[in-house]
């Protein structure tokens, strides 16, 4: 490789890099994808085992015989394995398309009522609570307080704070769904909260708690918003 | 056949065991993967499911991995071979560049602004259009700054196919980004 070649690679490398660091910027934020692996990761442990998700109401329906043209013997298998997963998903939707009656979804726990049950914002401790409150499964405290939000009513647990931290001053800071949505839904950046954390001298995850706080209370951060709110949506 | 479920509380040794390696896990390599995937797959809703659905599986053996040479090399080949999976059973993640309000906003100061967005976006855009491999040994390379050797060990090859990959994901780089000179391309 010549010199003169080499400085042109560097500089190639150089915006190459600057390119894929500026998308990485737009990653999902690591407390709420924490927040929903350790869900999943609770749900995954409380589930019964994949062939017992098989069965369904006395109706017996294997993966074996979701077959054909759907070749999807295997993706079947692997959404009994994990029926909470994006495979699962597609598979469940693949094969009622045809009207095949079938899901990887444990008996007496929809889909619609999981959607609905970690979309309105539980994280995962208030199933414990619910848990002990109906003196039922976990399976069963999700399914009911899913169907609760599907017919407009609300449990009688309300969704925990995403995350819990001990704040800088020693206090326990609580970080909530509304505060996350208030942040990123008024444009924050990945640079804004690091300039925030910056100024306040505090852990990230306590900035983003304060300067969420701060908008829903109606006052502006300190550090304004490099980004804009369009095209904002939860998790993304 | 029974549908009852055995007890999910934090009195379990197992559940507890498992919490604690999932606290390992999210403290020590969510961010980076989640960074790692952003850039890797495009988008960050489809690289929060990935790496949801990597960790899942890791933590529950995670004291194994853990005690590798590179479990850090190892996680990254799992996303990575997940999102090549994802690609080839379902061929309906398509990446979806960003627009050039969203490219704008993550842009640095520097330079002459605007020009910077454009030729990025332009480069962003060729560098998705890349082959899957090819584009993962870039990203491997020049936003994880790993070796060639590395990048063999995630993507499970040889470094002369890491280099081969890397060279005709380059070339095909240069051929068109617009931005650079014709005397160098």
């Amino acid at each position: 490789m010549t010199p003169h070649r080499r400085v042109v690679d560097d500089d190639f490398a150089d915006r190459l890099t600057r390119v894929m660091q500026d998308r990485a910027a737009t990653a999902p934020d690591v407390d709420t994808v924490a927040a929903a692996l350790r869900a999943r990761a609770r749900e995954q442990d409380a589930r019964p085992a994949s062939v017992v998700a098989l069965h369904r109401g006395g109706r017996v329906v294997a993966a074996g015989l979701v077959t054909g043209s759907l070749a999807v013997a295997g993706a079947g298998a692997a959404a009994a394995a994990n029926p909470y997963s994006e495979v699962a998903r597609a598979v469940e939707t693949a094969v009622q398309a045809v009207g095949i009656d079938w899901s990887p979804m444990p008996a007496g726990y929809t889909r619609d009522q999981h959607d609905a049950f970690w979309d309105a914002g539980y994280v995962g401790p208030e199933v414990d609570q619910l848990m002990q409150l109906w003196d039922v499964d976990a399976l069963e405290a999700k399914a009911r307080a899913g169907q609760m939000i599907l017919d407009g009513q609300e449990p009688p647990v309300a969704p925990g704070p995403l995350t819990t931290v001990q704040g800088a001053a020693g206090s326990t800071v609580e970080y909530t769904l509304e505060q996350y949505d208030a942040l990123w839904g008024s444009g924050y950046l990945y640079e804004d909260v690091e300039a925030l954390v910056a100024l306040w001298g505090v852990e990230e995850t306590e900035a983003k708690a304060r300067a969420g706080q701060m908008i829903l209370d109606g006052v502006t951060p300190p550090v304004a918003p490099s980004g804009t709110p369009e095209g904002y949506h939860r998790g993304g | 056949m029974s549908t009852r479920t055995r007890p999910a509380g934090p009195d379990s040794d197992a559940v507890t065991v498992a919490a604690r390696a999932l606290d390992d896990v999210v403290r020590d390599h969510l961010p980076g993967l989640l960074r790692y995937a952003t850039v890797l797959v495009g988008d960050g809703h489809t690289a929060a499911d990935l790496v949801q659905e990597v960790l899942l599986r890791a933590h529950v053996r995670w004291t194994r991995i853990s005690l590798m040479d590179r479990p850090d090399l190892y996680l990254r080949r799992m996303v990575t071979n997940e999102h090549l999976s994802w690609r080839r059973r379902w061929h309906v993640r398509t990446i979806q560049p960003a627009d050039d309000a969203v490219l704008a906003s993550h842009a640095r100061p520097q330079g002459d602004h605007a020009e910077h967005v454009v030729r990025d976006d332009a480069l962003w855009r060729h560098l998705t259009a890349l082959p899957p491999r090819q584009r993962a040994v870039l990203v491997l390379r020049y936003y994880e700054g790993l070796a060639d050797a590395e990048i063999a060990t995630v993507l499970g090859t040889s470094g002369a196919t890491v280099r081969s990959h890397a060279s005709r994901a380059l070339a095909a780089l240069r051929l068109t980004d617009l931005t650079t000179p014709p005397e160098d391309r």
